[in-house]
């Protein structure tokens, strides 16, 4: 029953803005999610190099409402009349170069630098919840809107490192568990940064002893493994070049086996498909073997396609050839 | 959406689809309403509070919903805040510890249906900082009556035991907890850690937040150079030997119990590593302006290591530069033919303080030597002295270590097919080799050899990129 061959996702991915899910409460709760869920179905589309099948009035629509997500203060919430947060700018800001419209940029840069912190470090919001996640979204909004200018670079940098552990890892704030999924973060900051200059070695070594038997990656010590964590920490060993400390065909077959014959990719086989998943799996197939899967080739630092990367002033010089 | 089944999502009636979209448009028709109250298109409701906990608890979740919560609460203390300072209210004082009592309640009520909620966690911290805030303010206007905020935050401690008896490795919990420790005193967690260990070995979280803990208790300068004046040169390491002994044993029984788990390993490595010694072995080049010397393992922090001297005489230093294992010092420019440098440990020596605040946990144990070069035409020869005391104190770790490797070969006796027993032996080689440098360069080759050995064994199990990341590691020396 397992996979072994790539499922036609784009049905299930057309079909997700129509279809109220309403065996599930969680589709009403996710309410606040809808600007992260609009960048991962319609990356998962690009993905597919499918883009152009969402039709000219869709895309329209889908711009008109993202501008709608842009509130005073230059950030964006989740949905319209959401509050602010730095995660949904920076999902907005992606969003945004997938669908070719203009934000008020200008403004939703000067929100993302006012959220660094006298330590380097970013806060999600306002309210002050300081983590590498709100640090990665920092680096790659200003990044892609080429207004790095607005913070202190070097610190972010240094905030990262001391989210680096004894086990080689890098948790989410100082002091925390090292976690799969805060590789990709960290990593992703001081690639941005520039400044790769830690033991990359004994973070292969963790990475490594992040397969499974089964193939799939698992984020910590014990712990089950994720089709997420193909992208978190395969992206993070190609922007440092050590993609040959895995298991690459295992890791494949893996992420093939989590997919359903309906379309749509699930955390582990036989689970549940979602948008979330679906997204991270095909963007970690792209990079493992994406001419096999012709799919289109996916950047590791700022997961969107490189051809329209290519186009943005500011992020092209990171891409990797 | 993570570990949901598939086949579980398929079995509802017909009733139950209809009542769940029920629920669902109560939900967004709720939210709308909401909104409008949040951009104030509609007058305020009576009781914002109340109507925000209804929100709360139907969108567990959205982040919106709190902050709008934070600024009715954040009104709220500032009024009754001021009214306690100007009149000394009993009844401002009783309404806010039942404002701060019943919130403290609420997050708690959600964090058990949304255990692993940023939104959450982020506003029971909120509501501590707070709370903080309002038991400094009660304390200075009335010393009798206070809030009792260690019995709150001792509360606090109590929660995240309960959420970890449910999810151990839940790492929001341990977050959290951690964040108590830092501004709070009640934690005990080594006598927590410890516990959490020995409930299960797995549970890698613990180790975690053990070495963490260790590293803050045991780690302050004072603690440093307390430590000196009983163990001497042994209280140079990050933690005191005999509590380092102790941990070792804990977790070799650790590894004998769960030899096929990564975290176990981790925990181990790390213990051993935090006793590598560092000095100068070797002296690479010299010349008329600086001199570069190669130590046993990386460095940092060294800047202030050195005294030079040129035939008796104190040479300037301008510039000291660390690459890797070697530090270039650059001096004066002068006609050198007899070179004197002198390495300082200046924790030992002279209790510096300001050596100890480094962040890297193993930089304060650099053995202090005295090197005499002679120069001429052929180039140059050397003699490194070390003090007795510090040779000695080497020997005792280099005993350490060799204890660890023999237990990791029994453990291979056991486990021959298992890659991390020989990878473990791997870093333990490492360690030892650096530490054999300190004592006799000389005898270096047979921990070599007998590593390249060890790494053709793993191949055999594990032929993969790590083992032959770690076979070209060895065979470079």
């Amino acid at each position: 029953m397992f996979q072994q061959q790539l499922v036609n996702h784009l049905p299930y991915l057309m079909a997700l803005d129509k279809s109220k899910d309403l065996e599930s409460i969680g589709y009403y709760l996710s309410e606040h999610l809808k600007v992260a869920g609009g960048y991962w179905t319609i990356n998962a589309i690009a993905c597919l190099n499918k883009l152009d099948d969402i039709s000219e009035e869709k895309k329209q629509q889908l711009s008109k409402w993202l501008k709608e997500c842009q509130n005073q203060d230059g950030g964006f919430g989740g949905n319209t009349n959401h509050d602010s947060h730095i995660t949904n700018t920076h999902y907005a800001i992606l969003l945004s170069f997938l669908l070719n419209c203009e934000l008020d940029y200008e403004a939703a840069a000067k929100y993302v630098a006012a959220r660094q912190r006298k330590d380097g470090s970013f806060e999600g919001d306002q309210w002050g919840e300081v983590d590498a996640r709100f640090s990665y979204c920092g680096l790659s909004s200003l990044t892609l809107l080429n207004k790095r200018d607005l913070i202190d670079v070097k610190k972010a940098a240094s905030y990262i490192k001391k989210c680096r552990n004894f086990d080689g890892s890098f948790g989410g704030i100082p002091d925390a568990e090292s976690h799969g999924a805060y590789v990709f973060c960290c990593v992703g900051t001081l690639y941005l940064c520039e400044d790769l200059s830690f033991n990359i070695d004994e973070l292969s070594m963790w990475i490594h002893e992040r397969q499974t038997s089964k193939g799939g990656l698992n984020g910590r010590p014990e712990k089950l493994a994720d089709v997420c964590y193909s992208w978190w920490m395969y992206s993070a060993l190609c922007l440092l070049k050590r993609e040959q400390w895995i298991n690459q065909q295992a890791l494949e077959n893996y992420i093939l086996e989590c997919q359903d014959s309906d379309g749509g990719i699930a955390d582990r086989p036989n689970n549940q498909a979602d948008v979330f998943h679906t997204f991270f799996g095909l963007a970690a197939l792209s990079l493992l073997n994406g001419d096999k899967y012709q799919l289109n080739p996916i950047d590791p630092a700022f997961a969107l396609p490189k051809s329209i990367l290519k186009n943005i002033p500011g992020a092209s010089r990171f891409i990797q050839s | 959406m993570h570990g949901q089944s598939k086949s579980k999502t398929e079995t509802l009636s017909e009733e139950e689809i209809k009542q769940r979209a029920e629920k669902g448009q109560q939900i967004l028709d709720s939210l709308h309403y909401f909104f409008k109250v949040r951009k104030n298109q509609v007058n305020q409701p009576e009781d914002q509070l109340a109507f925000s906990e209804l929100m709360a608890k139907l969108c567990p979740e959205i982040a919106t919903i709190y902050n709008y919560r934070r600024e009715v609460l954040q009104t709220k203390f500032d009024h009754l805040g001021g009214l306690l300072k100007e009149s000394k209210s009993i009844d401002a004082y009783k309404q806010l510890l039942k404002l701060i009592q019943s919130e403290f309640m609420l997050i708690a009520i959600l964090l058990k249906q949304h255990p692993k909620s940023y939104t959450l966690w982020t506003h029971r911290q909120w509501m501590v900082l707070r709370s903080q805030e309002i038991d400094s303010l009660i304390n200075s206007i009335n010393q009798d009556d206070q809030f009792k905020l260690i019995e709150a935050i001792r509360q606090e401690y109590e929660l995240c035991s309960k959420m970890l008896d449910r999810d151990e490795r839940n790492f929001h919990v341990w977050n959290y907890r951690n964040w108590l420790s830092s501004i709070s005193a009640f934690g005990k967690e080594d006598e927590f850690t410890k516990k959490k260990i020995e409930q299960n070995f797995s549970n890698f979280s613990a180790y975690h937040f053990r070495s963490k803990y260790f590293m803050k208790n045991y780690n302050q300068s004072e603690n440093i150079l307390e430590r000196i004046k009983t163990e001497q040169i042994l209280g140079l390491l990050p933690l005191p030997f005999n509590r380092l002994k102790e941990e070792t044993e804990l977790i070799q029984q650790a590894i004998y119990i769960q030899p096929k788990e990564h975290g176990v390993y981790l925990y181990h490595r790390w213990l051993a590593g935090v006793v590598q010694p560092y000095g100068v072995t070797k002296v690479e080049k010299v010349s008329n302006n600086s001199i570069t010397l190669s130590f046993n393992r990386a460095v940092t922090n060294v800047e202030n290591t050195f005294e030079i001297f040129n035939k008796e005489n104190a040479l300037k230093i301008i510039n000291v530069r660390v690459e890797g294992s070697n530090a270039i010092i650059s001096f004066e420019e002068q006609q050198v033919d007899n070179l004197k440098i002198k390495i300082h440990n200046q924790i030992y020596e002279n209790g510096s303080l300001e050596t100890t605040m480094s962040e890297d946990e193993s930089s304060k144990f650099l053995i202090p030597s005295e090197i005499d070069i002679t120069i001429n035409n052929e180039g140059f020869t050397f003699t490194n002295t070390t003090q007795k005391e510090f040779q000695d104190a080497t020997q005792e770790i280099y005993k350490y270590l060799d204890e660890n490797i023999d237990f990791i070969k029994q453990v291979i006796e056991e486990e021959k097919e298992n890659r991390f027993p020989y990878i473990q032996l791997l870093y333990l080689l490492q360690f030892k080799l650096r530490t054999q440098r300190l004592i006799d360069e000389s005898k270096t080759s047979e921990i070599i050899k007998e590593a390249l050995q060890h790494c053709q064994q793993l191949k055999k199990i594990q032929n993969d990129h790590q083992a032959q990341f770690l076979y070209d590691f060895w065979s470079q020396f």
